[in-house]
């Protein structure tokens, strides 16, 4: 704890020790985004503390995954980041993978690919509302909703799920895409570029968005490399630090498409970043329906009920992806049975919030919603 | 326009009444008549409009984010507003322990009460006015003045912090908007010379006061947006911060009198608007009534026939049109506009308003010097 930010009690005008109010804000907040505490002291208006209580979501999903197979975590890593489902079990996997050896064939990975961003389409689309809800703005929300509905329909023509697809498998995915699919899917792509301009006319030239978003909750550059963010919210800070490009897994080196970066730090910044990150993955998305070639959608060696019985080897690995929100690590220990030996996740949310506090002290508490809102927090991932 | 002198009216239907029965009816008693129809005709007139309004926006809301709404529950979704209140109204009456029993029951009246008072002298036509008293405006104003006082005692009497907080931004805002809207009304008045809100109506037959008071119209709308606690300024009941500010402890019906309270403020905010700067009951056209139309090259002049003249002429409907589309740019704004935060808008008030609104009533001066002598 930096001694600077400490919530001593000050003096006030007349000499007399000043006290603030304590107040729960959550768990149960319109605002706290899921069952998070926030134990605010206040001075009027002005917070002069913030302190996080985490744990209300805690489902022990590290354990979970030692008593039962590799496979049977698959789904319950899903309900980890239940905005973009299809990141964690993608992580997850791929974390798997790196014990096994199976080929995952090119479609497969174009599928992954596909899937996974129209996942994190969805996240920035329910974010970009929350945000302007948060806000006060209620019309952008029922917009994103509107479209990230279309989204979560493809997600289900394609997984027979909308949200929690429990879509991708060893060695490969479990459906290959249905017909048309990809036509639909790329026509939708030609059209959300103009939904986004739609959100951008509303909120991001407006001048109330502008005078609350505008230097609320900076977080600067050096400050969010000591505390490890990553994801849109690094970016928004300066790191242009995204795995996809770093890092790249899967088939993400062969697409064409840029890493937005702002500077500022601000609210306005990670609003910028996270509405051109939406464009960028219509592109990706775009360019996977173009370029997915024919073929099998998963390793023949691992098809049908043999996903069950995967045995990796004995072995340790660390592998992390560019989930919505930042890196999703999964350390998966295997002892060489057919269940993990123990399983540690990453979760981004869970590092991203660690600087609210630097963030939001000193500022009022329209701009601490505004900043808790703009890290793009999901419960289920912050306490897993 | 000579007034409907309704207690005349009501007396000489009395004194038919009574005189089968041979006897003679006291003007007094008229007049208690005129008064109780009167105040329970506002009274419904008020709270059903604030309900509907409830319908409305959610209607609107749906359209605006290309949704439906409510359309089940009769046609158009009309009864939705009957279920909503049967089904407000049959929920248990929750009132928290550690709370100011009293004032926690006293607060939705006292948020009602000022409402329903404010709108008696406001002339829905030339003949159709509840109190047609000589300060008119000015009691409309100081009424209305009287809101804070139900949201303070709200927030107050339920013991609990997020109510409070509430509470203290209303009055905050309240205060601090009081000022220039006041100065705003000043304006009219100066135009005008006379607080009576009909005559404040009949001044404008020339030009309706928002050409020369465009400044006024933007200040007085703004500040009676903040004062009521409407978007962009829902500070006192900042549900992303606030949970619901100081209604948060209140459910059932005792509920849904803030919530019919805040539409009812709307139409408020739409009358008094329409009346001051949009021409009340006056009409574009002119008072059609035993004027002539055609009449010019082969065609014969023909008086207006009196049932489109009703419409069309001055009266109800024009104030009802112009109160109804200021409803609508305010929950126009409603829906698409973020909230502004408490600092930034009480610096708006005292740093740009308050001068502005200075400014405004120097510009009134002079155009009063210039134009009315």
């Amino acid at each position: 704890m930096a001694p600077a930010l400490s919530a001593t009690p000050a003096k006030n005008g007349a000499g007399k020790e000043q006290q603030f109010l304590e107040i729960n804000m959550g768990p149960q907040h319109p605002s706290t985004h899921g069952v998070l505490r926030l134990k605010l002291t206040l001075n009027g208006e002005i917070v002069e503390d913030v302190e996080p209580i985490l744990g209300y979501l805690h489902r022990s999903k590290e354990k979970l995954a030692e008593f039962a197979v590799y496979l049977k975590f698959a789904p319950i890593t899903d309900r980890m980041d239940y905005n973009a489902p299809g990141l964690n079990e993608w992580g997850y996997i791929l974390a798997v993978e790196q014990l096994l050896d199976y080929q995952v064939p090119e479609r497969a990975e174009y599928l992954r690919v596909l899937h996974g961003e129209l996942n994190r389409i969805g996240n920035h689309l329910l974010w970009v509302g929350t945000m302007g809800l948060d806000l006060g703005a209620i019309s952008p929300f029922w917009w994103c909703w509107r479209e990230r509905e279309r989204v979560l329909e493809f997600l289900e023509q394609l997984a027979g799920v909308r949200m929690h697809t429990n879509y991708v498998r060893f060695g490969g995915v479990k459906f290959d895409a249905p017909p048309g699919w990809l036509k639909r899917v790329q026509d939708y792509m030609a059209e959300l570029p103009l939904k986004i301009q739609e959100l951008e006319d509303l909120l991001v030239q407006n001048d109330i968005v502008r005078a609350r978003m505008i230097g609320v909750g900076v977080l600067p550059k050096d400050r969010a490399v000591s505390y490890g963010v990553t994801g849109p919210m690094a970016r928004a800070s300066g790191i242009g630090f995204d795995l996809r490009r770093y890092q790249p897994y899967s088939v993400y080196d062969q697409f064409d498409f840029d890493i937005p970066i702002a500077d500022t730090g601000d609210v306005y910044a990670r609003l910028l970043v996270r509405l051109q990150e939406l464009r960028e993955t219509a592109r990706i998305v775009d360019q996977a329906c173009k370029r997915i070639p024919e073929g099998p959608i998963v390793d023949a060696r691992v098809e049908g009920s043999k996903q069950l019985r995967v045995k990796p080897r004995k072995g340790e690995t660390y592998t992390r992806i560019e989930s919505a929100k930042g890196e999703l690590g999964y350390y998966v220990v295997s002892d060489g049975t057919m269940k993990p030996y123990r399983v540690r996740i990453r979760g981004p949310s869970f590092v991203n919030l660690a600087p609210l506090r630097e963030m939001c002290v000193g500022s009022k508490i329209p701009d601490l919603i505004a900043t808790l809102g703009s890290i793009d927090i999901v419960l289920g991932d912050v306490d897993r | 326009m000579a007034l409907f002198d309704a207690v005349a009216v009501t007396d000489s239907v009395l004194d038919a009444v009574a005189g089968v029965a041979g006897l003679d009816s006291p003007r007094w008693l008229a007049q208690l008549l005129v008064w109780l129809i009167g105040s329970v005709l506002i009274f419904s007139i008020v709270l059903t409009t604030g309900g509907l309004f409830t319908l409305v926006f959610r209607r609107m809301f749906a359209f605006i984010t290309q949704r439906i709404g409510p359309n089940r529950v009769g046609p158009f979704g009309l009864f939705q507003l009957v279920a909503d209140g049967l089904k407000l109204i049959s929920k248990e009456d929750i009132i928290p322990a550690r709370v100011d029993r009293k004032l926690f029951r006293l607060a939705p009246y006292l948020a009602i009460a000022p409402f329903v008072m404010a709108f008696a002298p406001i002339p829905w036509s030339g003949d159709l006015i509840f109190s047609n008293i000589g300060a008119g405006i000015l009691f409309v104003v100081g009424i209305s003045a009287l809101s804070p006082l139900a949201e303070i005692t709200a927030g107050w009497a339920s013991n609990n912090k997020y109510a409070i907080y509430g509470g203290v931004r209303a009055a905050a805002l309240d205060f601090s908007y009081e000022i220039p809207m006041v100065l705003a009304v000043v304006g009219v008045i100066l135009l005008t010379g006379s607080p009576n809100t009909n005559e404040i109506v009949m001044a404008q037959r020339q030009v309706w006061f928002f050409v020369p008071q465009i400044l006024g119209l933007f200040i007085f709308f703004a500040a009676a947006l903040a004062k009521a606690g409407l978007v962009p300024t829902d500070l006192p009941e900042a549900e992303s911060e606030l949970v619901a500010g100081y209604s948060t402890e209140y459910s059932g019906m005792r509920f849904g009198l803030f919530y019919v309270v805040l539409f009812a403020n709307i139409l408020f905010i739409g009358a008094l608007v329409s009346t001051l700067f949009l021409g009340g009951w006056l009409s574009p056209l002119g008072d059609l009534h035993g004027t002539t139309i055609l009449g010019f090259g082969p065609l014969p002049a023909v008086p207006v026939p009196d049932p489109i003249a009703w419409i069309l002429g001055d009266g109800l409907v024009w104030f009802l049109l112009k109160t109804v589309f200021v409803c609508f740019v305010i929950f126009w704004l409603w829906l698409t506009l973020p909230r502004v935060r408490v600092d930034q808008y009480l610096n708006v008030a005292w740093k740009v308003m308050f001068p502005l609104a200075l400014l405004n009533l120097v510009i009134a001066a002079f155009v009063r010097w210039f134009f009315l002598g």
